[in-house]
């Protein structure tokens, strides 16, 4: 089969504000307010889109008919990814498919999430859908990644010989990192400083994971528009080419997500199956990266990701952030823009956002220079991963 | 019956799911049961259609010793949910059968101060009957044979 290599371009994003409160205009306003941003920056009307690809909490919030039916889209072409951050990270191969084919010409891929909003309601949301969890986790207290990924910091610290103060120098210097990272793009949810000795000093929450190892329950909404490379070269900016897109997966269910994974408890397996087809793909290697926007919904949760994505060996995540690789004047800039961790959480879809601002050079404070080629990277971390690379035009 | 976690605020477990409805009933009785295959011998959790590892439909709920280690812990000390509403702090672990390697129960390790918790720990099984439907399994440490 011919490669997809650089056939489609995104070529244009829309963000809306992300707030901690809840939204009062509601995440469909919202959602539907990024799509219209994203469009007007490609400068290309609802009128001429017809495909709309998201992932499944995205499509859950806002479906591509009803997004289609507000805002006059005629179209013919739509796609679920996944359920997880992999259907964020990915959505650019599923356009790449039916821009290709002809089945569509010009692609949006929407994004939102109400977290603020549903943190009023009710816990349930973190089931993920799946009875077994309601039933043999949460009675126990075990809700969701909140508690799974503290329990895997803690096999973490026992597995690799680290010791308290080494796990929480290691987790606390993504933190710190992702916040000075956030404050410097501007518009991110923290705008407080955050010190590794603030990091230190800041509550427990589920041992030995602290506050700001957390992500945001923010609401908001982000959204991207794809297209020909063709048609991409009229469009306002600089096309941002994807040069790979790969996918990786591991046999298990739901309901055996993050408690039931044997020997790859610490090694998020899915992903570097996902990186590996990407830069294959792309015809690339690791060395090529300039930086990467990875998952982050936990520091752990990035350690494992650093270390499964191959940038370092597993066990070694500590030392390679604390070696300062990961910050903007670092070897592989990670979360330029602060992150799910301070920035904002929309499942992975800001983390593409960021990639484009970065290879437009529109990144501000938070640039890296000469970027040209860029990796997002994340997902599930278990069941289902995705690697998109992309390149500046 | 010693009440050792308040579960008042809930979720209970879902008996009528009849995926798992043996587990339950195994409970009632007092024993763990976890599925095995008689094909490759091998213990999975959470249940599976067919074996996960050789695929075989031929499985069977075997009763475990109530003996086990601890793979992982957390000490939850936020408002995260019900069981906190309930309770205030607890630990929650993740605890490995000595005789079904493989399948990971999770549970409340109870009778052990969050510093004194580690992995490895030697547990036992402990039933706290919650009504005449619901005996929830629970761990805790194995200390010396007079305790």
């Amino acid at each position: 089969m011919e490669s997809l290599r650089d056939k489609i371009a995104i070529v244009g994003i829309g963000e809306t504000e992300y707030s901690r409160q809840a939204s009062e205009r509601g995440v469909k306003a919202l959602m539907i307010e990024a799509v219209q941003k994203a469009l007007d920056d490609a400068n290309i009307s609802p009128q001429e889109v017809n495909g709309i690809i998201s992932q499944g909490i995205s499509l859950n919030l806002l479906s591509a008919s009803e997004l289609a039916y507000n805002l006059g889209i005629p179209h013919r072409y739509s796609a679920n990814v996944s359920g997880s951050g992999a259907g964020s990270m990915g959505t650019p191969l599923a356009a790449a498919m039916a821009i290709s084919t002809g089945q569509a010409d010009v692609v949006v891929a929407h994004f939102g999430l109400d977290f603020a909003t549903q943190r009023r309601k009710s816990f349930t949301y973190r089931e993920h859908g799946s009875n077994i969890k309601l039933s043999f986790e949460m009675p126990y207290g075990l809700y969701g990644p909140s508690c799974q990924y503290p329990a895997k910091a803690q096999r973490y610290m026992y597995e690799y010989g680290l010791t308290r103060d080494q796990m929480a120098r290691a987790l606390g210097t993504i933190a710190v990192n992702q916040r000075r990272n956030a404050i410097l793009n501007g518009h991110a949810v923290m705008k407080k400083p955050l010190t590794l000795e603030d990091y230190l000093n800041s509550p427990i929450v589920a041992d030995p994971m602290r506050l700001p190892d957390y992500c945001l329950m923010n609401d908001g909404a982000c959204a991207f528009v794809m297209t020909s490379a063709e048609r991409a070269k009229k469009c306002p900016h600089v096309p941002v080419y994807v040069m790979g897109v790969g996918f990786g997966g591991f046999q298990m269910t739901n309901a055996d997500s993050e408690t039931q994974l044997g020997d790859n408890f610490l090694k998020q397996p899915a992903e570097r199956q996902a990186l590996d087809k990407a830069l294959q793909m792309a015809g690339i290697s690791r060395e090529d990266l300039d930086f990467a926007e990875i998952y982050d919904s936990f520091t752990i949760m990035l350690l494992l990701f650093i270390e499964a994505l191959g940038f370092c060996k597993q066990g070694e995540g500590g030392k390679f952030v604390e070696s300062g690789a990961i910050s903007l004047e670092g070897s592989l800039p990670v979360n330029t823009h602060g992150g799910h961790l301070s920035h904002a959480m929309i499942t992975g879809a800001t983390h593409v956002v960021e990639a484009v601002k970065q290879l437009r050079g529109e990144a501000g404070a938070c640039q890296i220079k000469n970027a040209k080629i860029g990796l997002v990277a994340g997902g599930s971390g278990a069941i289902d991963g995705a690697s998109t690379i992309l390149r500046r035009g | 019956m010693e009440k050792y976690i308040d579960f008042s605020k809930g979720p209970l477990p879902d008996l009528e799911d009849s995926e798992v409805a043996t587990f339950w009933e195994g409970t009632r009785q007092g024993e763990i049961r976890f599925p095995k295959c008689l094909k490759c011998n091998r213990f999975h959790w959470y249940p599976c259609v067919l074996c996960p590892f050789c695929h075989s439909a031929d499985i069977e709920w075997q009763v475990v010793k109530g003996q086990a280690k601890v793979y992982t812990w957390t000490y939850v000390k936020w408002d995260l949910g019900p069981l906190y509403h309930a309770q205030g702090p607890y630990i929650v672990a993740y605890v490995e059968f000595d005789d079904a390697p493989g399948a990971h129960l999770v549970t409340n390790l109870v009778d052990c101060k969050p510093e004194d918790a580690y992995i490895g720990m030697p547990v036992e099984v402990v039933f706290q009957r919650i009504n005449d439907e619901v005996a929830m399994p629970l761990v805790k440490p194995i200390r010396d044979k007079s305790s």
